[in-house]
């Protein structure tokens, strides 16, 4: 969990891109936003890059590679997870069985958008906040 | 995770028990505090209660059970694992060598526990926060 790197969400639908595109400036965040429109092109990313990232921002439902197996992939795989980025799943519904399944995985936060802005904005503003104010591996000594 | 239930605090310093007890009682939640002064006792209580805790705030360096084996027993547990409790440490100081090994392991969160009063309160105060804004297994169809 590098604070300053890029946030990374995953989301299909271009309309959330913006609303979550206007929801981060108006928040004056510092950190790079990079989106992908399905898991697959994101887990290529994630492999691929030396870039350390903040956060992960995951839908659930999306084509190619769902939520669900992207997180699994990232947790199996060793360098992405000494990087230790946390995890979120943050959706527009959520499926009692994805919702069981992601604690008992330890999920690091599962998150239903809000439609209203000001509260899908005060929802950011508090993830934000509350992984800033964890430990950080490469913050320490 | 009961967002009714109460929160788990094991911390075998009982001064820091109390400040905390101060901050709880000032930010008013409706949320019982259940302290627990080391690992073991916390996991009796855990394993035989049919309580349902909203988050657990947990020590690393304790006696008998460490934070780091605590959490690992919990998350072995198929009745507990169910019960989807946040389980976060929160610490006087991190080992490099925990940070990352818990982050390997998804912890849902790392704190240092701040000196100052009232920066430790608004620590309480955002990871509440973020744990209530969160979905749980149990509010949704």
């Amino acid at each position: 969990m590098n604070k300053r790197g890029p946030i990374i969400i995953i989301e299909d639908d271009l309309e959330d891109q913006e609303i979550l595109e206007e929801v981060f400036l108006a928040l004056s965040c510092r950190n790079e936003i990079i989106f992908f429109n399905d898991g697959q092109k994101a887990l290529d990313y994630l492999v691929a890059t030396d870039v350390e990232p903040f956060i992960i921002f995951s839908d659930i439902n999306m084509p190619r590679l769902d939520g669900m197996a992207l997180r699994n992939q990232v947790h199996e795989n060793e360098d992405l997870r000494i990087k230790s980025i946390p995890y979120l799943f943050f959706t527009t519904s959520a499926e009692q069985k994805h919702v069981i399944d992601a604690y008992s995985k330890s999920i690091q936060g599962f998150f239903v958008k809000p439609s209203a802005f000001n509260e899908l904005k005060d929802t950011i503003h508090c993830i934000m906040e509350y992984w800033h104010r964890c430990v950080s591996p490469n913050y320490i000594k | 995770m009961n967002k009714a239930g109460p929160f788990i605090i094991i911390e075998d310093d009982l001064e820091d028990q109390e400040i905390l007890q101060i901050i709880f009682d000032e930010l008013k939640y409706d949320n019982e505090v259940i302290f627990f002064d080391d690992g073991e006792k916390a996991l009796r209580y855990l394993s035989e209660s049919t309580i349902e805790p909203f988050i657990i705030f947990s020590d690393i360096n304790m006696p008998k059970l460490s934070g780091i084996e605590l959490r690992r027993k919990v998350h072995e547990n198929e009745d507990l694992r169910l019960k989807s409790i946040p389980y976060l440490f929160f610490t006087t100081s991190a080992e490099q060598a925990h940070v990352i090994e818990a982050y390997s392991k998804s912890i849902q969160g790392f704190f240092i526990k701040p000196f100052e009063f009232s920066e430790l309160k608004d620590t309480i105060e955002c990871i509440v926060k973020y744990w209530q804004k969160c979905v749980s297994p149990k509010y949704i169809k």
